[in-house]
């Protein structure tokens, strides 16, 4: 895929958010090899030949009539998906390490910004909560066109985080709000209690909202491969303490994987799609994952 | 144990440790901060850790500290002191080896002595260049083996192993003194002493080489020891008769033996037959006196063998002595004139004493003695003589130098100044007597104090006769140093004894009056006479016996031609050996001297086809039963005498000449190190 030869860190330096989500989508979907304009509605968009394995049932067979060859009706798609993403700017969003300068938030960011922009590109309708312990701003969702510069705007002025994170209470809020059924993208590092954090996506659930889960981490915060006796400062709470990463190493990973794991466990419980993504991973990732998730719910 | 250095200055070095130190100091003061997402898995993490993680890099500054101290420790070469005070790297090494006979026992594999020769050879062989070596064998005198300082190497080596052990005990204190000469002679200082031996000595106390650390100025003793278990059995002494043996007497000849294994049997052999038989019933390794009763062969000398079953160590297991029986005893008595004085024909009543078949007395008058018929007698008894001529005086005088012994009955008070400057003196008595005042003569009883080879074997009963026995007293004997056999009931002597030359002398203070009929009457004054005469008879042929290792002598009756000596070895399967004999001189009469014997055995004394005497050697009893000092005692005995170091060392433990020059301690070090290292990169990996 084209999209893979620029890494985020790369896009991240391009600047304009929408010339990034434009160039982010377009390569993803050049790469698909497949149109998305091409969906399964009612407005029909095109005939195509049968190709042999497709199923019967989208033959014209008026067509057949006239021409005794097997085409299918291709529909223009016709939506009604309302999509809403959820960024997390908490403090310990804006971590980063030496080995990838592009912040989780971020990261989150340009991933937000592409996400906007291929929904709107698919017609659905698209709306932003930006958050972190309160709600820092909301688009509601539209599948206007000028939406994508309402959503970009906000993303563009996301202020310095500063606060500590506190997703459940801000999902339960969100969960109240969103008017009817759609799709929630949660884009967080969900560094916050895990059964708060359960609850809000309870909620979502119990309103019968599909949630894809993008857990946004440093690869650093996986590996913790730090050298060196150093002080450590929580982002958020700015607590510190001095180790030797090197003899916590093991026991981190294992502290971290246990709690990667439980989230994971509980979201498939939740029958909720949970992303792990790093911010090094190139952007296809999670917009393949969207659309896969996005396909399901057809 | 101190360590001496050969780079101390690199010793400095070791203050490098505090540079891990600092750094550590360092760096726990210059952390880097690292702002991170969350500390909350980080904190549960350290939770279990940071107790061990602080005390694994406590340890890992540790070990990086020691590490640097061990390599700069290992640069100033340390070395253990060796056994040598001499750093030199070239030796002077006396070699004190034991050759007594305990050095004979055989141990596992070949005698001690083999292995001490071995020992000292291979010592030899290894000594670095330029080294030298003097042996020093250690019987009953020390003697050097080599004539001087030899370089050591394989031909010094070589010679060693062809030294023979000793019947002798082990004089050390000889060995000591004879290090001072060749320690002045040595090349090399200071002189090493290594002391090869089985430890079979008889140091009560450290004096012995107490003396060695003052004369020889010397403060290190290596010594390396043989064995440890003493071989039990042996034949320790054997008991002759004390008195004149005469045909067809009981006798009973007694021996102390300490049997090696429990029911042993011992052996008595004249002239090579069995004569009698007795079994210790004692436990092995306890001394028990055996009783052997024969009856008295014919006239002669015997070539006597107490002997048993051989164990390890087999020449104490036979011990010989020589039985005398004569036919009869040829006593020579000389007495006064009869004039009339107090006591003067009291030599009548001995006469009559000793008559019998033992004794054959011809009694002469002062006057009437010729040097010959001194020379023939078997045994010589003054009755309060005349003043006796130079030449007589002389005769008596070479009787003693032979071996013979006299018998003085001295109570004539009017000879007192005679026989005390003249007589007396030239028997070798310096004392005085002086007459009893009149007033003060009495009769008094006997005490018999010296229960020697006089009184030996008389019944209770007839001691308490003799004791019970009235006596006068005239002289009284005083200043002397002679022993006091028989004392009157003032506490003056009536019977005293001396040694003379090889002789002895018994003197009686009193004449024979026969006031008051005290001597006719008295039942035991025969029965004593006989026995003092029969005791003086036998003179010190009991004491004849040798021990290896001394001076073996015998007088010379009659000039005769060209003698040697004939040692017969106990040991059967030695072979008899034919030694030159020294005529010597003394007091007029020939000493045949065959010099230090040190192989037990009998030594005939030979002139042409004629055998004029035999002396038995034995080996010295010190060699069979003394326990044999450990490697601790005599290290404490070494120490406690002064010497700062001392090394046993055990035969089979090899090493002594590394041992030598100390160890390097460096190789050790420097692996020490390298195992520090290792750990400590073992743990940092680890962390």
């Amino acid at each position: 895929m084209s999209q893979s030869i620029l890494t985020p860190d790369q896009v991240a330096k391009l600047g304009n958010l929408d010339v990034i989500a434009r160039l982010v989508v377009e390569g993803f979907l050049v790469g698909l090899h497949r149109s998305p304009y091409h969906g399964f509605s009612v407005e029909f968009a095109e005939y195509r030949q049968y190709i042999p394995g497709e199923p019967a049932t989208n033959i014209d067979w008026r067509v057949f009539g006239k021409s005794d060859r097997y085409y299918t009706k291709i529909y223009a798609e016709e939506t009604n998906l309302r999509a809403t993403i959820l960024v997390d700017a908490s403090s310990s969003m804006s971590f980063k390490s030496d080995e990838n300068s592009t912040s989780k938030i971020e990261y989150a960011r340009l991933l937000a910004a592409s996400l906007t922009y291929l929904l709107l590109k698919q017609n659905d309708a698209v709306g932003l909560e930006l958050f972190s312990d309160k709600q820092l701003a909301s688009v509601p969702a539209r599948a206007v066109r000028k939406q994508l510069f309402q959503v970009l705007k906000e993303l563009d002025y996301i202020p310095e985080p500063k606060s500590t994170t506190s997703i459940g209470p801000v999902l339960h809020k969100v969960a109240e709000k969103l008017p009817r059924r759609g799709l929630i993208i949660l884009l967080s590092d969900l560094m916050d209690d895990p059964d708060e954090i359960m609850s809000g996506l309870k909620h979502f659930r119990y309103r019968g909202h599909e949630v894809v889960i993008f857990h946004l981490l440093n690869p650093q915060e996986i590996e913790f491969d730090y050298r060196g006796e150093a002080r450590f400062e929580d982002l958020e709470t700015g607590n510190a303490m001095k180790i030797d990463p090197t003899h916590l190493r093991t026991s981190y990973r294992e502290k971290f994987e246990q709690w990667r794991t439980r989230l994971r466990e509980e979201c498939r419980g939740l029958k909720i799609d949970f992303v792990d993504m790093t911010v090094d991973a190139p952007f296809d990732r999670a917009l393949m994952a969207y659309l896969r998730k996005r396909a399901r719910m057809r | 144990m101190p360590f001496t250095f050969l780079n101390p200055m690199m010793l400095f070095a070791a203050f490098g440790a505090a540079v891990p130190l600092i750094l550590h100091l360092i760096n726990m003061r210059k952390t880097k901060r690292v702002l991170f997402s969350n500390l909350q898995f980080l904190e549960e993490a350290q939770v279990n850790r940071s107790r061990s993680i602080g005390l694994r890099r406590l340890l890992l500054l540790l070990l990086r500290m020691l590490a640097i101290i061990l390599l700069a420790l290992a640069a100033a070469a340390p070395r253990l002191p060796g056994l040598s005070d001499n750093t030199s790297g070239k030796y002077s090494l006396l070699v004190l080896l034991d050759s007594s006979a305990s050095m004979q026992t055989v141990e596992e594999g070949g005698t001690r002595f083999s292995y001490a020769c071995t020992t000292a050879a291979d010592i030899c062989r290894t000594l670095p260049n330029d080294s030298e070596i003097q042996v020093l064998t250690i019987g009953t005198t020390a003697n050097e083996y080599f004539s001087g300082w030899v370089t050591a190497g394989e031909s010094s080596a070589d010679a060693i192993l062809q030294l023979t052990p000793t019947d002798g005990s082990a004089n050390l204190p000889a060995a000591f003194k004879q290090c001072r000469k060749w320690i002045d002679q040595a090349e090399n200082h200071p002189v090493d002493i290594l002391l090869v031996s089985d430890m079979q000595f008889s140091l009560s106390d450290s004096t012995v080489l107490k003396e060695a650390v003052r004369e020889l100025d010397i403060r290190t003793l290596n010594a390396i020891t043989i064995k440890s278990e003493p071989a039990d059995g042996a034949v320790l002494s054997v008991g002759l008769p004390l008195r004149a043996v005469v045909p067809d007497q009981p006798v009973t000849i007694t021996a102390t033996v300490s049997p090696s294994v429990k029911g042993q049997k011992y052996r008595l052999e004249l002239d090579g037959s069995l004569k009698a038989q007795a079994v210790a019933t004692v436990a092995p390794g306890v001394a028990q006196q055996l009783a052997f009763p024969i009856t008295a062969p014919e006239a002669g000398n015997y070539k006597g063998i107490i002997t048993s079953d051989s164990d390890r160590l087999r020449i104490d297991d036979s011990r010989p002595f020589v039985l005398d029986v004569c036919k009869t005893i040829n006593l020579l008595l000389i007495h006064g004139q009869d004039y009339g004085t107090a006591g003067r024909g009291g030599w009548r009543y001995l006469e009559t004493a000793l008559g019998g078949d033992l004794f054959n007395v011809t009694a002469l008058p002062s006057d009437k003695v010729a040097a010959g018929d001194i020379a023939t007698a078997d045994l010589v008894a003054l009755v309060d003589p005349d003043p006796l001529g130079r030449q007589i005086l002389t005769e008596l005088e070479k009787v003693t130098t032979r071996g013979g012994s006299l018998l003085l009955l001295l109570g004539d008070t009017n000879r007192l100044s005679y026989y005390q400057n003249t007589l007396l003196k030239t028997l070798g008595q310096e004392c005085e007597l002086v007459p009893v005042a009149r007033s003060e003569q009495g009769r008094e009883n006997l005490t018999v104090n010296n229960y020697g080879p006089v009184f030996t074997d008389l019944p209770e009963a007839a001691l308490e006769v003799l004791e019970a026995s009235i006596w006068r007293r005239y002289i009284d004997v005083k200043n002397s140093d002679a022993i006091f056999e028989m004392e009157f009931g003032s506490g003056s002597p009536a019977m005293l004894s001396w040694n003379r030359n090889s002789g002895q002398i018994i003197l009686l203070p009193f004449n024979l009056a026969n006031a008051e009929n005290d001597i006719e009457a008295n039942a035991m004054f025969p029965v004593l006479m006989q026995r003092i005469a029969a005791t003086l008879a036998v003179g010190n042929s009991a004491d004849s016996i040798r021990n290896a290792g001394e001076i073996v002598t015998f007088p010379l009756a009659e000039i005769a031609g060209s003698a040697s000596v004939l040692l017969e070895p106990i040991v059967n399967d030695k072979p008899m050996i034919s030694m030159p004999v020294n005529l010597r001189w003394q007091n007029g009469v020939g000493i045949l001297d065959a010099g230090i014997i040190d192989q037990a055995g009998f030594c005939w004394f030979v002139a042409g086809s004629d055998t004029l005497g035999v002396v038995p050697v034995t080996v010295p009893s010190t060699e069979s039963r003394n326990s044999l000092l450990s490697k601790a005692e005599f290290q404490k005995l070494a120490t406690d005498a002064g010497f700062e170091r001392v090394s046993t060392l055990s035969v089979s433990e090899t090493g002594f000449i590394s041992g030598l020059s100390g160890r390097e301690m460096a190789p050790w070090i420097l692996l020490l190190c390298v195992i520090t290292l290792l750990f400590e990169g073992y743990l940092a990996r680890r962390a």
